[in-house]
């Protein structure tokens, strides 16, 4: 080899050492468009206008803590998709989730003829085995840092059993920083909202850090006229309270509607629905969702108008007022637990195209 | 003596080994620049400002702008604990309070001796103000700096000489053989010597980043020419 060719080769590396030096700008991580309809359309995910929303892959990595004899999913792959007519914002997330749960501290009846609410509580007093399938949107009203840090800036991990000055046991808790932040957060439990309804449960969160003033610290439901859920079990909690007036009903909710009082027919092994439903009424009702689970994999639709107009929407709700600037959301899965869950670092910027 | 001369075996020997080294070179300029740059994957090359942050700055404000970027709220908070340090790092300060409340929430949830987080750090916690201040030295400490030095030089002499013998006994010109094994000692000794001392005069930076760059493309040069040397066809 001559000398010319031997220089050749070092100015080609010392190039590529140096050329990098430009390219190292930090971006925004993620960036999701909305494109417009020109009209409305159904809540179904297989509707042929998501051909045209585009893509954003995202991977669900991180988890804040790791329960005792976890068994749900670490990590996911998620995709999500917007759409927006001239009412209303569309949010198309898919992602994967190996096991389809939704049966929610259900009623066994045991052979010697008891009736026994399946928990298996970890570590920090929250369920992991006998729970429902989850996914959290959260979107910024007003909270510092949220662009850049995303849910994580309202996270605020457990450390030697206190949380901000109180005793806890829970793993970590969902506040705002400082008074007057807040975020909208979508709440969608496949169980008692989902899968009954087609809706999520409309929440924000607040300063609040003091289960003294609320037992969910920040985390706050919207106003509720109507509907809800809750338990179905008799005062002394030791059987359930209903029964559905479908005998061969299999949900693992009962619908308020159907719901008759127990009368125990049932043989070992048996289950029978622990948490009554009934359609949410006002601000907490305000994001519908279908929800599909196939192949592995949920598909959930959700769909908000575009601004909402309750007496405290303005600090409850994200208000999609301005579609020239961008909104920041991050979003999380919950594999049939109740507060573990999986999401990515940072935020997602969505953008009105 | 050169070696075309080796046999079939001992060239494969010394070829997988340059193949380690290649690989090797290009994971440790990888990890350098994800941990400068604060970004995830990807070669990404440094900026002689993420440079500067690294090797002159205190080793707070260092990640909060590098690696740990992502994790801090706003860049104002940075600039509030760059000045609390700056200010002599004091418990006493007014600003310790604010830059107290930054670490809490930004840093501490894995940076925690009972951190559940998937990331956590236990074995660096910030929950007071002791293990805060052990973080606010500009640059290297001379512990940090003397562990780097002696692990990074015994590690890149080893291979460094076996590189260098086999680059002597190719066929090149003697010229360019002297060349490439003096510069690339030469390029490690002062990429490390400035780690030492960038702190006291930040100009040093450019050598980090010159000095670095050379070391790095002259051995990744005699690799890949011995490679082209050992097999050339006409070898014996």
């Amino acid at each position: 080899m001559n000398k010319i060719t031997t220089a050749g080769m070092s100015i080609a590396l010392a190039s590529t050492l140096l050329v990098g030096t430009t390219a190292a700008a930090k971006g925004e991580k993620y960036t999701l468009e909305s494109s417009k309809l020109s009209s409305p359309i159904t809540l179904e995910a297989t509707n042929g206008a998501w051909a045209k929303a585009k893509k954003l892959n995202i991977s669900l990595t991180e988890t804040p803590y790791k329960p005792k004899g976890y068994k749900g999913m670490t990590q996911t792959d998620a995709t999500l998709q917007s759409l927006y007519d001239d009412k209303n914002l569309y949010l198309k997330m898919q992602y994967k989730d190996p096991t389809y749960s939704v049966a929610r501290y259900p009623w066994i009846k045991q052979e010697d003829g008891s009736w026994k609410q399946m928990k298996k509580k970890d570590q920090t007093g929250h369920e992991n085995d006998y729970y429902e399938d989850k996914a959290g949107v959260y979107w910024n009203i007003k909270a510092r840092g949220f662009a850049k840090k995303g849910c994580a800036i309202a996270c605020h991990i457990t450390k030697d059993g206190v949380n901000n000055g109180f005793s806890d046991k829970s793993a970590g808790r969902k506040y705002t920083r400082k008074a007057g932040e807040t975020i909208d957060m979508w709440h969608w439990k496949s169980v008692r909202t989902g899968l009954a309804f087609d809706l999520s449960h409309d929440q924000y969160v607040d300063e609040v850090a003091d289960p003294k003033k609320n037992k969910n610290w920040g985390r706050h439901g919207d106003e509720k006229l109507g509907g809800g859920y809750k338990n179905n079990m008799t005062k002394d909690k030791k059987m359930p309270m209903y029964m559905s007036k479908n005998a061969d009903n299999k949900l693992t909710y009962l619908v308020d509607a159907d719901k008759v009082p127990f009368v125990d027919t049932f043989k070992a092994g048996d289950m029978v629905p622990a948490i009554v439903v009934s359609k949410m009424s006002g601000s907490a009702a305000d994001i519908m969702t279908s929800s599909v689970y196939e192949n592995g994999q949920w598909t959930l639709v959700f769909k908000r108008a575009l601004t909402t107009s309750h007496p405290k929407s303005k600090v409850q709700d994200v208000q999609f007022t301005d579609l020239k600037k961008p909104y920041y959301f991050g979003v999380a899965a919950f594999d049939n637990s109740q507060i573990n869950h999986v999401f990515h670092e940072g935020s997602i910027k969505l953008l009105f195209k | 003596m050169n070696i075309q001369q080796l046999n079939i075996q001992a060239k494969a020997a010394i070829s997988l080994f340059l193949l380690f080294v290649i690989v090797a070179t290009l994971s440790s300029v990888i990890l350098l620049g994800l941990s400068l740059t604060g970004e995830k994957k990807g070669l990404n090359i440094p900026t002689i400002p993420q440079m500067q942050t690294k090797y002159t700055t205190p080793e707070l404000v260092a990640s909060m702008k590098g690696s740990m970027y992502e994790h801090v709220a706003v860049d104002e908070d940075i600039d509030l604990v760059d000045q609390w340090i700056k200010n002599g790092a004091k418990k006493e300060d007014p600003m310790y309070e604010d830059v107290f409340e930054i670490i809490s929430l930004d840093c501490a949830d894995c940076h925690s001796k009972t951190s559940t987080m998937s990331k956590a750090i236990p074995s660096m916690p910030f929950e007071s103000y002791k293990e805060i201040k052990a973080h606010t030295q500009s640059g290297y400490s001379w512990k940090k700096m003397s562990k780097q030095a002696h692990i990074h030089m015994y590690g890149i002499a080893m291979f460094l000489i076996v590189l260098t013998l086999i680059f002597a006994y190719t066929t090149y010109k003697d010229c360019i053989k002297t060349t490439l094994i003096v510069v690339s000692f030469s390029a490690a000794f002062l990429d490390i010597f400035s780690w030492w001392f960038s702190k006291y005069f930040d100009g040093l930076v450019y050598i980090i980043y010159g000095m670095g760059s050379i070391m790095v493309g002259s051995i990744l040069l005699m690799s890949l020419l011995i490679l082209m040397d050992i097999w050339k066809k006409d070898s014996v």
